[in-house]
């Protein structure tokens, strides 16, 4: 799971020469909050936020609407951009572990996704929470069941033997930390089978210091 | 839960065009090249565009990149790139978004090549002129990409210049460096066109394996149905000028809506299918010059549904409830394709099976043509050096019984057309015998009796080639007539008239020149021409390859009628198999100057077939997206005929000499194993081994044009 394997491709992007006018028009246009900025080779130059093109209407205060007009046709992108070496970027290789991090420590919410200094793609939160959905969501009706386990090796080992005794398949599986006790483990399986929940409640909490959390029906 | 909506950033198509019209310049006025286009593609998608030449396919492509040349623009609508209107663009941002942004490929890859740079140098330069990249880092790049198109040595083409390497292989390096800059947008004009089907099958499936790789939007145009129903997800059907219709291609192919795509349909062979269930019915007339439309719908004068309100009013391009397709035609929801009737006065010739006859007319055995040609060493070049030969043809063996067709298939360059030339006396046989009517004619032209010459005609790809441009059509058909006093010579303009309108072209055209023709035209003159002297036996050198679809079928048919008219011997060469197999009783398989596999048309596409018949029928572009077909691909490329692999030809490169227990055996020259008499397969398989593999092609629908 690679940031190239989930990017989006393909980016909207701008030129530098662009007026901020047209950038702005062209942001709504495209429904998108963030446009790289690109020279010779799409090689990144800088990038445009809903951010930047907030103007201070303190600094037009002066002006008259003519001149504000004025002001704003002439202005490029290139003087507002965030410059090329202020960008947070991601490689194209980097695991999308890496790219959440990075977005998270950096309070941002787009990294324009790069091959050497070229831009090849753009990586947003809203893609990552999307990938997320797509780890979690299964294709087929199922049981979700949420097991609490010792948070050690070898837990996850006996849970898949024991459903795997049962002949029930898993469509998909996920797990993390307990964030209130460090000794635990939260584990999410998804499983399809013809079974009742009290079955598998029943079957999973024999596994010694395992604990069905939660189950419940998908569609 | 269901899956994740698609963000609507994400449905803003990689193009949309609107509207357009694009109208050239010309003497005396402009001409609307194209008009009314509108269709988009998103990331991921392949729009096919298909058509008939002349209808504007190209020119849309070229407005969209303002390739236009100094006499065209665009007149009308607009054209979006990534939500950008691209119309009225000029200068550095139009540059470098089709230099970075949107590529081109077209259907002569050296349109595209600098033929006296190094083809690593040329694609280095993407990377490291507007990338600044390093040359090593672009150098390793380079050759991924070249790895990723399948280019066979990929290291090694690097530091080759284009005309070193075959047609095919410049053609991927064409595409490897429009990928090299990812491009958003691909369009490709007819990129496969020139080249041999198994050629063009990889290419075709590294364009399928690209788009979803790279989610490049493609455009791909063609004017083979069975190309377009292999590589888009969407098509466009264009006619005259307009958009006349536009669907998945699911549907387009399912059930066709417009009247022109379903004539376009009826009028393609398809493999696959029962012979007799497929016979050709072109589409009467052709397509109109940009100025010289009708009013109302375009396609009237052609349309079999015509009706009063379609000579008065031009149909828009609306969209068919309930489904994504959409048509130019007032009435296509009362139109029914299933119940066409052919109209009465088509004469559909090839419906009756033809007389038994014992006679064999060609007896051809053991021929062998070699070429002598000169290395390039100092000894060559003073006639020193050994003596080197191309192996064109190498023992071929096969009779051809009167009245009867034989298809000789096979890539470019396996000798399929030194067999004819050799057959037909232009070339001088090495060695082996052929007898015609039973006189020996490995001799060539010069010394042939002028009675065996009159027997034996033959019908060129290119009719041009042979026409002088300052004789009338009555002249060129006149020729041969006098020179063959076939008859009297005050009957001789009698009989021209008699030939034009058994070619359907009317008299009208006894006067005219050839460049006042179209490639249809011409070639029905290459035929009547052919047919003057009453021959028996015509050699048809791929005679329809560089016709449209419906012309094709018409000539195909004119053909059959002259066949079963006369009881005239066919000899039909081509690269088509379907067209082939409609076509020929008998098929005669050729690989690098060897014949492969010899025997009736029903069962060569059939188990068991010769490994290399597999592979050709394999690649095929079949014009049914549900067609299931075997992908089986030959490795490589084809080895030089000047030093041809020992034993059997293919052993380079056959993707079923793994089948046997010693492969090294296929160094050895096969035997000529029986499957029936008359049906033989050159190779070390044992026909039951053979017996074992599947068909290639299987089609489960019924064919409704039938
Ligand atoms: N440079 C040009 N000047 C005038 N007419 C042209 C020019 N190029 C193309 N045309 C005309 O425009 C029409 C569409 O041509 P084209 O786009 O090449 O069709 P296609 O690609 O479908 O064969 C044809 O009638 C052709 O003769
Ligand atoms: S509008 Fe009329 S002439 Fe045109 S395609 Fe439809 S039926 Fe035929
Ligand atoms: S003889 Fe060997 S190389 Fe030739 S076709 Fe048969 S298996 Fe392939
Ligand atoms: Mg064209």
């Amino acid at each position: 799971m690679l940031v190239k394997d989930y990017m989006s491709r393909h980016p909207f992007m701008l030129e530098e020469d662009s007026s901020i006018v047209e950038a702005q028009s062209y942001m709504s246009e495209v429904h998108v909050r963030h446009l790289p900025v690109v020279g010779d080779g799409k090689r990144l130059l800088g990038l445009i936020t809903r951010e930047t093109l907030m103007i201070e209407p303190g600094s037009l205060d002066s002006l008259n609407v003519w001149e504000i007009t004025r002001y704003l046709s002439g202005m490029k992108v290139k003087k507002i951009m965030i410059k090329a070496r202020d960008v947070i970027t991601v490689d194209e290789t980097a695991a999308i572990e890496d790219a959440a991090l990075l977005m998270i420590e950096n309070k941002i919410g787009c990294l324009p996704v790069l091959s050497g200094r070229v831009v090849v793609g753009m990586m947003t939160q809203e893609d990552l929470l999307v990938q997320l959905c797509r780890l979690l969501v299964t294709r087929r009706p199922g049981l979700r069941v949420s097991v609490s386990m010792p948070d050690k090796p070898g837990e996850t080992k006996k849970l898949m033997a024991c459903v795997e005794k049962q002949g029930w398949e898993i469509q998909s599986m996920g797990g993390m930390p307990d964030l209130r006790d460090d000794t635990r483990y939260s584990t999410m399986v998804k499983i399809i089978a013809d079974v009742s929940m009290e079955d598998v409640q029943e079957t999973i909490n024999q596994i010694e210091g395992h604990e069905v959390r939660d189950i419940r029906e998908t569609q | 839960m269901a899956e994740p909506t698609r963000r609507k950033s994400e449905d803003i198509p990689v193009l949309d065009i609107e509207n357009l019209a694009v109208a050239y310049k010309v003497r005396g006025g402009e001409v609307e090249a194209v008009q009314n286009i509108t269709l988009d593609i998103k990331k991921g998608e392949s729009h096919g565009i298909v058509g008939e030449s002349g209808c504007g396919k190209s020119t849309c492509a070229w407005a969209i990149i303002n390739f236009l040349g100094a006499n065209g623009y665009v007149k009308r609508g607009s054209i979006k790139f990534q939500g950008k209107n691209l119309v009225g663009k000029k200068g550095e941002e139009l540059r470098r978004l089709r230099g970075d942004q949107i590529a081109m490929v077209y259907q002569d890859p050296m349109q595209s090549l600098n033929p006296s740079m190094l083809l690593g140098d040329q694609l280095k330069e993407v990377l490291t002129v507007h990338q600044g990249m390093s040359n090593s880092q672009a150098e390793k790049d380079c050759i991924r990409m070249l790895e990723k198109v399948q280019m066979p040595d990929a290291a090694n083409v690097m530091r080759r210049f284009p005309h070193q390497i075959s047609g095919g292989q410049q053609q991927r390096v064409v595409i490897a460096m429009a990928l090299l800059n990812n491009p958003a947008l691909l369009l490709m004009d007819e990129p496969t066109t020139a080249l041999d089907v198994t050629v063009e099958a990889a290419v075709l499936d590294l364009i399928a394996d690209l788009r979803k790789e790279f989610n490049t939007a493609i455009m791909y145009i063609t004017h083979d149905l069975g190309v377009v129903a292999r590589v888009s997800t969407k098509v466009g059907v264009m006619y005259a000028g307009e958009m006349v219709e536009r669907a998945t291609v699911e549907e387009l192919f399912k059930s066709p809506q417009h009247p022109y795509t379903q004539g376009l349909m009826r009028c393609v062979p398809k493999l696959g299918t029962d012979r007799s269930s497929s016979i050709l019915y072109p589409i009467p007339g052709r397509v109109p010059p940009p100025d010289g439309r009708p009013a109302g719908c375009v396609f009237w004068p052609r349309c079999d549904y015509v009706r009063k309100r379609c000579r008065e009013e031009r149909p828009k391009l609306r969209s068919i409830a309930g489904t994504e397709t959409w048509v130019r035609c007032h009435f296509s929801e009362d139109i029914d394709m299933g119940s066409w009737e052919p109209p009465e006065d088509l004469v559909v010739p090839g419906t009756v099976p033809k007389k038994e006859v014992d006679e064999t007319i060609l007896e051809v055995k053991g021929l062998k043509k070699y070429y002598r040609v000169r290395g390039n060493s100092l000894k060559d070049v003073f006639g020193m050096g050994e003596k080197q030969y191309v192996k064109a043809v190498e023992h071929a063996s096969f009779k051809v019984p009167r009245g009867k067709t034989l298809g000789i298939v096979g890539e470019s360059g396996c000798g399929k057309s030194t067999l004819v030339k050799t057959i037909i006396g232009l070339e001088h046989a090495t060695d082996g015998e052929a007898r015609f009517l039973g006189f020996d004619i490995t001799n060539s032209i010069s010394a042939r009796d002028r009675k065996l010459i009159q027997e034996l005609q033959m019908v060129f790809q290119n009719p041009d080639s042979t026409m002088n441009p300052s004789y009338t059509v009555g002249q060129q058909i006149a020729r041969p007539l006098k020179r063959f006093n076939v008859m009297p010579k005050e009957k001789i303009t009698d009989e021209v008239l008699r030939l034009l309108r058994s070619m359907r072209l009317g008299e009208k055209y006894y006067d005219r020149l050839p460049r006042q023709l179209s490639g249809g035209e011409k070639q029905r003159v290459g035929i009547a021409r052919a047919l003057a002297s009453h021959p028996d036996l015509i050699l048809c050198d791929e005679p329809v390859s560089a016709l449209d679809v419906s012309v094709q079928a018409a000539i195909i048919n004119l053909l059959l009628e002259i066949q079963e008219e006369f009881g005239t011997t066919l000899i039909f060469i081509s690269h088509d198999l379907s067209v082939t197999r409609f076509f020929s009783e008998y098929v005669c398989v050729m690989y690098l100057g060897q014949i492969m596999e010899l025997g009736p048309a029903e069962e060569i596409y059939a188990p068991p077939y010769h490994p290399y018949t597999e592979a050709l029928l394999s690649a095929v572009p079949i014009p049914d997206p549900t067609a299931k077909q075997k992908r089986v691909r030959l490795q490589g490329v084809v080895p030089s005929a000047i030093a041809p692999p020992s034993g059997c030809r293919l052993n380079t490169r056959c993707p079923r000499r793994e089948m046997l227990p010693d492969p090294d055996i296929c160094l050895t020259d096969p035997p000529w194993r029986e499957v029936h008499p008359g049906h033989h397969i050159y190779c070390h398989i044992p026909l039951d081994e053979l017996r074992k593999i599947d068909p290639v092609v299987s089609i489960k629908e019924v064919n409704h044009a039938g």
